[in-house]
């Protein structure tokens, strides 16, 4: 443990009288907690090749990414403070976002911690009382949060200081506090509700699409809300003029904070803020108390149940219906694009993965996010599409633009297909007689251009063809086969391991960020090249033979990768 | 004749810990070794080593004559490898797992979906070829995994413990597969700790201890050599430090 993990467990253990009258056994919530704190900080072991890499002194990398990245959100978050008419509706504002932060953060990330399996064969078995459990469970995603909340609500309190004075340091404390016992319910509730509509075993498969969901607003919301801080509408609202406030929890905290730093005690400030403490204690005790023992009994389901249905269920796959009519789509692609043998073993491995794996799919399909906020984003900025009519030449570069953005999906999916966190069945490429692993990555490449590419490529040639003739033909040739370029190219530099092999928590989440800027500069440069370029329909041209042949010669090399190119 | 699988002084470190100590065995074809060992003794490195899988040893392994170091794929074709308690992409179907191996195996699509479907219909897994795997139980990944291992038709057969999680009708299916596999040629190394099953099976019986070989022959040489009746007393006699009651003992009186 390092000293992060031993202050919050002293700190969360200090009410120990409390506990016990919660019907909790001390010592054994001790030891939960201090096993899952120690687990948290070790990565797993990996398989075969890296072996060697776990000498390595352990880093606490993950935990100071996490810090970082909430601090950048909390930043962010600031926005709160920039609109509205007065302290209360600025202060609003911010817990709304906060609570919001908070619950999904706590969705994203905690769904492992939620529901461990491994803890109904080693915990659940042992004299562990339901309350002892829940409350490890909860003291640990406390715990866990409070890395995120801590660097989240910072910025905000030094602001909400300097506005308001000193004295409003521990209300604002407080009611952070209060929040994030408020968010914590709010999740365990939800899991409750979907363990209750649906089968256990879908469970895992419904939190997944909720969680992709939520990530794509959290990206569209920051793209959105810092262009709203300019609009009048925003600057001059009053959160008091709104109907019915009274009953939104982020205004009680809002309310409650300000009557307690001197804001003057009215009876509706006194009612916010005696709901603003109540409601948080009460809910937990209703976890403890209610939700805890059902939970667990769900929670037995979800693990119990699924073999029993699975030899119940003689329903075959969605897939397994498509192979019987004939090939799927993926298998008659494949036949097109790919050789036999390792590099269309790698197409067909790569589709049915990235179609069904809940991590990869957590992490790749949000960015697909970041093109629909950049079309929001045209439309705010070109104040609608008054000025632009059927064969306006001004279509030209938005589609252009739209088009090279594509190149972002495919680069985050490029970045995460090594990673799985079934990364030890990768021993199959290890022991049969793998020649080229560059073939099985040439082919999950292609399975990518297609999954990640091809659809909105279609899209836009079809919609481009449909606005401004077929003279757009060529330019929108050329994006494509760019893309193409582009793609093979990071496909050639980044992927050096083999599709879904690597341990996810392992991942080197170190350059990241330089990466991912290299990979908007690089589309972006070309992209404006091409705009400035693509009035000359002869180097249009040109450069399509130009980017064809590139496309080709890049995939060779993909293809040409052996055992001692990758890591 | 020329063996099959020549191991020559290997050895193998992790780190500064000797795991495999001078290890030398001639394996010819036909034959049916069961590697026993107690735990840490360097059984599954020995199988990781021939299945291709660490390549950072010293000494040498041919497999047919060809040096594993310098040719791997040539020596991963001839090998079929079940391994233990393997992890699968259990997103996938059996199928597509197979069809995946097959095709890593540079066999024909056709072949692949045929001979994928007769073996597991073999293990009862018919209705189940086409439903993900991550709702099977340990036994039915099992029987998808010596599936995938068998399926190329190899000539040498690597098991680590393929029996585990299987029911007793499956048991006793593979004990018969082992035994007529061997009588058509293919050599199979089978390294396990069920003594009752590597007794019955195999022709030739290599104990290995710390990193070390420590007996090796058939059965009733290994009983003619220790004076004693069953494989698992032969094992304890040469791995046990101390005798077995003793530290049942000792167990037992931790509680006093």
């Amino acid at each position: 443990m390092n000293f992060i993990d031993k202050f919050f467990l002293w700190l969360v253990l200090l009410p120990a009288s409390l506990y016990r009258s919660l019907g909790v056994d001390i010592v054994q919530l001790r030891a939960i907690l201090s096993a899952k704190l120690t687990m948290d900080n070790r990565r797993p072991a990996s398989f075969g090749s890296n072996r060697r890499k776990k000498e390595k002194k352990e880093v606490n990398g993950a935990t100071l990414k996490t810090i970082f990245s909430s601090l950048i959100m909390g930043l962010l978050m600031l926005f709160a403070f920039a609109v509205g008419n007065g302290m209360l509706t600025k202060l609003s504002l911010f817990m709304t976002m906060f609570i919001f932060m908070v619950c999904l953060t706590l969705i994203t990330d905690f769904t492992s911690v939620l529901i461990d399996i491994r803890d109904n064969l080693i915990i659940l078995p042992k004299p562990v009382s339901d309350a002892t459990f829940m409350t490890a469970r909860l003291l640990h995603i406390g715990i866990r949060t409070s890395i995120i909340v801590l660097p989240l609500s910072v910025p905000a309190l030094v602001v909400a200081t300097i506005m308001q004075g000193p004295l409003v340091i521990l209300p604002f404390v407080l009611m952070i506090l209060l929040m994030t016992l408020l968010s914590i319910f709010f999740i365990n509730a939800v899991y409750l509700l979907i363990l209750k509509i649906t089968t256990p075993a879908k469970f895992q498969n419904i939190i997944g699409s909720i969680q992709i969901g939520f990530v794509m607003i959290v990206m569209l919301a920051y793209q959105v809300l810092p262009r709203m801080v300019n609009s009048s509408l925003m600057q001059h609202i009053n959160i008091n003029e709104i109907p019915f406030v009274q009953v939104v929890p982020s205004f009680w905290f809002a309310d409650g904070c300000m009557a307690l730093s001197g804001g003057g005690f009215t009876l509706g400030s006194a009612v916010s803020l005696a709901l603003s403490i109540v409601v948080p204690l009460l809910s937990i005790w209703v976890v403890v108390r209610f939700f805890a023992p059902s939970f667990n009994q769900k929670l037995g389901m979800i693990t119990g149940g699924t073999t029993e249905q699975s030899t119940v269920t003689t329903k075959p796959d969605v897939d397994g219906r498509t192979n019987r009519a004939g090939k799927s789509i993926w298998q008659r692609l494949a036949r097109w694009v790919t050789k036999p043998g390792a590099e269309r073993a790698g197409f067909l491995f790569s589709s049915s993965m990235m179609t069904r794996s809940r991590d990869f799919k957590m992490k790749v399909y949000p960015s697909f996010g970041s093109i629909i906020i950049i079309c929001v984003v045209m439309l705010f900025q070109n104040h609608g599409l008054e000025g632009l009519s059927l064969h306006s030449p001004k279509w030209m570069p938005i589609l252009l633009l739209i088009l090279y953005m594509c190149s972002l999906p495919l680069s985050t999916a490029l970045m995460q297909v090594v990673y799985s966190d079934k990364f030890k069945a990768s021993w199959i490429f290890f022991v049969t007689p793998l020649e080229n692993p560059g073939h099985v990555i040439s082919g999950t490449f292609k399975c990518m251009l297609f999954l990640f590419l091809a659809p909105f490529a279609l899209l836009l040639v079809v919609l481009g063809v449909g606005l401004l003739g077929f003279s757009a033909l060529p330019n929108l040739l050329l994006g494509c086969l760019n893309l193409c370029v582009i793609g093979s190219f990071m496909a050639y530099l980044m992927v050096r391991k083999l599709p879904f092999s690597t341990a996810l928590e392992g991942a080197n989440q170190g350059g990241t960020f330089i990466r991912t800027m290299l990979f908007l500069i690089v589309p972006g440069l070309l992209g404006v090249g091409h705009w400035l370029l693509s009035g000359f329909q002869w180097v249009i041209g040109l450069w399509i033979v130009l980017s064809a042949v590139a496309f080709w010669l890049i995939l060779d090399e993909v293809k040409k990768k052996g055992w001692q190119n990758l890591q | 004749m020329e063996p099959i699988i020549r191991i020559q002084n290997l050895n193998k470190f992790y780190g500064t810990k000797h795991v495999l100590k001078d290890i030398s065995i001639d394996i010819e074809p036909g034959q049916v070794i069961g590697y026993i060992g107690p735990n840490g003794a360097g059984k599954s490195t020995t199988v990781k080593i021939l299945a291709g899988l660490l390549a950072d040893f010293t000494g040498d392994v041919f497999v047919k004559g060809i040096d594993i170091r310098k040719d791997p794929v040539a020596v991963k074709s001839l090998i079929g490898f079940v391994p233990e308690l393997a992890e699968l992409y259990d997103v996938l179907t059996p199928n597509e797992f197979l069809s995946l191996m097959g095709s890593l195996y540079n066999l024909p699509e056709g072949v692949v979906t045929e001979r994928a479907g007769k073996m597991l219909d073999a293990f009862g897994l018919s209705g189940n070829m086409n439903q993900r795997m991550d709702t099977f139980s340990k036994g039915m990944k099992q029987k998808v995994l010596i599936t995938s291992g068998l399926l190329h038709n190899p000539e040498i057969i690597i098991l680590d413990e393929p029996l585990s999680g299987l029911d007793a009708n499956s048991v006793i299916i593979v004990k018969e597969l082992i035994d007529k596999l061997a009588k058509s040629g293919k050599t199979i190394f089978y390294s396990s700790h069920m003594m009752d099953v590597v007794e019955k099976v195999s022709n030739r019986i290599i104990l290995i201890d710390k990193g070390e070989v420590v007996a090796d022959g058939s059965i009733d040489e290994l009983r003619q050599l220790q004076n004693k009746e069953s494989l698992e007393d032969i094992f304890a006699g040469l791995t046990a430090t101390e005798s077995m009651h003793e530290a049942s003992e000792k167990l037992l009186n931790a509680f006093d």
